[in-house]
């Protein structure tokens, strides 16, 4: 073979490599799909880019946004298999954040969160059946406010990924509860504050340090 | 916010009301003794009756075990107006009183389990102070108060109330509101004479209820910058003792002033010592413009 068309061969090749390889660990969603885990794996919530953000109809005018900074967790995964992703997710109700010290004092009060008694809101999976290749249906219980309710929502695998020191995996899920179903009743008559609150949830699990 | 207001104050006050109007009508018969303690046992329970009501309008039916800590409060001053209700017999004795202060501090000690304040040594301090106080408004209030019991109940649980709000703790802000309420509504609607004698069953209910909401408010105040300001309002208690009688002797002002002074003076100082803290803490602009309601 000319000496020739084995370089040009190697350097196609070479360049293809880097190409796929750079498309895997960067790219969004497509590239990140096709990294999935061979195995069932458990990865830890990673608080610093999980967020948990509730949203409320206030006075019957504006829609309302706060979040929940704490998130922790595990989340056990494996893309290859139809059994679905797994979650025991705890938040802390006195990470409650709207950007305003006096409302969200409000809110960890008992008229809301009660946090003295009720440190934790927690979802514990307990099956998840796949719907397509990006979304499960997952069933657990929802705890909130100390009162436990069966919840069902749909999650979507936001992707999976190797790099900066380790593994990671995403999921988000968006559904709507009745505060009234947990005993959240405060400002409930009169329309003050709605009954439906939508949650969104956005979760990024890890395996090894990150970042 | 009106809705709320005539719902959890001003329903539970005139409750209280009634309950003082038919205690009324009823000292009407019998002789002064008796009479004076039907009028007692009545505010002790019109007391716990507005405060009852005002929780459970916002909160639901009662509950056993209750659906929050904080609601055992309500079954703690229960059964405290109800076992001064039990002493006011025309045969109450010393040793008697003495028992119903002993029970209300059992029941604000088994009744009470809060966060963080659900231990021995806080419960059986909550115990004690309750039977302390109880004991020594009960001896006070054998001597003609006058107008400062229901004057001075009232400044006392507004600035509990004011407390609570302050601590963004609204639902137990309105029930102190509608015990104020009942206090100064029920002195309007009282007879002088009656009003200023709680007896002992009213004095156990006023010492039972600001003990354990002062501590209630503590409890659920975890991140307050003056913490220690709920005690001022059980301090305020003593000004009750101060009351009865005519004039000092040192100063010669009517011991009543005196009495409603230190009441307010403990009061006043709460109010405005957490207002400013918690004013100082941060954030200003943003307390400006938000309000619970």
């Amino acid at each position: 073979m000319n000496p020739r068309n084995v370089v040009v061969a190697v350097a196609v090749i070479a360049g293809l490599g880097c190409v796929l390889g750079w498309r895997s660990a960067y790219l969004p969603e497509a590239g990140r799909a096709e990294a999935a885990p061979a195995t069932v794996e458990s990865f830890a919530i990673d608080a610093v880019h999980s967020k948990a953000l509730f949203r409320v109809h206030h006075l019957g005018a504006g829609m309302f946004y706060g979040r929940f900074n704490d998130v922790t967790g595990t989340i056990v995964f494996d893309g290859a298999s139809a059994a679905g992703p797994q979650f025991d997710v705890s938040i802390a109700a006195g990470s409650v954040d709207t950007g305003n010290d006096k409302l969200d004092g409000h809110l960890k009060s008992p008229d809301f969160f009660n946090v003295a008694e009720h440190p934790k809101l927690t979802f514990k999976s307990k099956s998840a059946k796949k719907v397509n290749d990006k979304t499960y249906e997952v069933s657990g219980d929802l705890t909130i406010h100390g009162v436990t309710k069966p919840l069902t929502a749909q999650v979507d695998w936001t992707g999976t990924a190797e790099g900066r020191g380790g593994k990671r995996c995403g999921f988000e899920t968006v559904f709507t509860i009745k505060r009234s179903d947990f005993g959240m009743t405060y400002m409930l008559e009169g329309g003050g504050l709605g009954d439906e609150i939508r949650v969104i949830v956005s979760l990024e699990g890890m395996i090894g340090g990150g970042r | 916010m009106i809705e709320l207001v005539l719902k959890a104050v001003a329903a539970p006050m005139l409750l209280g009301a009634a309950l003082l109007a038919a205690a009324h009508r009823l000292a009407r018969q019998g002789d002064d003794n008796a009479r004076l303690k039907r009028g007692g046992a009545a505010w002790g329970v019109a007391l716990a009756a507005a405060f009852a009501v005002s929780v459970f309008v916002q909160e639901g039916a009662p509950r056993w075990p209750p659906a929050a800590r904080w609601h055992g409060t309500v079954y703690a001053i229960a059964a405290a107006a109800l076992i001064g209700l039990a002493t006011s017999s025309p045969r109450n004795t010393f040793l008697s009183f003495s028992a119903a202060a002993v029970g209300a501090a059992i029941a604000a000690a088994g009744f009470v389990s809060l966060p963080g304040v659900d231990t021995v040594l806080w419960r059986g301090s909550l115990g004690a102070v309750v039977a302390v106080l109880a004991l020594v408004l009960g001896v006070a209030s054998r001597r003609d108060g006058g107008w400062v019991w229901p004057v001075g109940g009232a400044v006392i649980f507004t600035v509990l109330s004011g407390l609570f709000m302050q601590s963004h703790f609204a639902k137990a802000a309105v029930a102190c509101g509608a015990i104020a309420a009942c206090c100064g509504g029920g002195g309007v609607l009282m007879p002088a004479r009656l009003a200023g004698r709680f007896s002992v069953a009213g004095a156990v209910t006023v010492a039972t209820v600001t003990v354990v909401l002062s501590l209630t408010g503590y409890a659920y105040d975890p991140s307050g910058p003056l913490r220690w300001t709920w005690a001022l309002p059980t301090v305020s208690l003593l000004g009750f003792v101060i009351a009865p009688g005519d004039r000092a002797s040192k100063t010669g002002l009517p011991r009543k002033m005196i009495g409603l002074a230190w009441i307010v003076v403990c009061c006043g100082a709460a109010a405005g010592l957490d207002f400013r803290a918690r004013m100082s803490a941060k954030d200003k602009a943003a307390d400006s413009v938000y309000s619970p309601y």
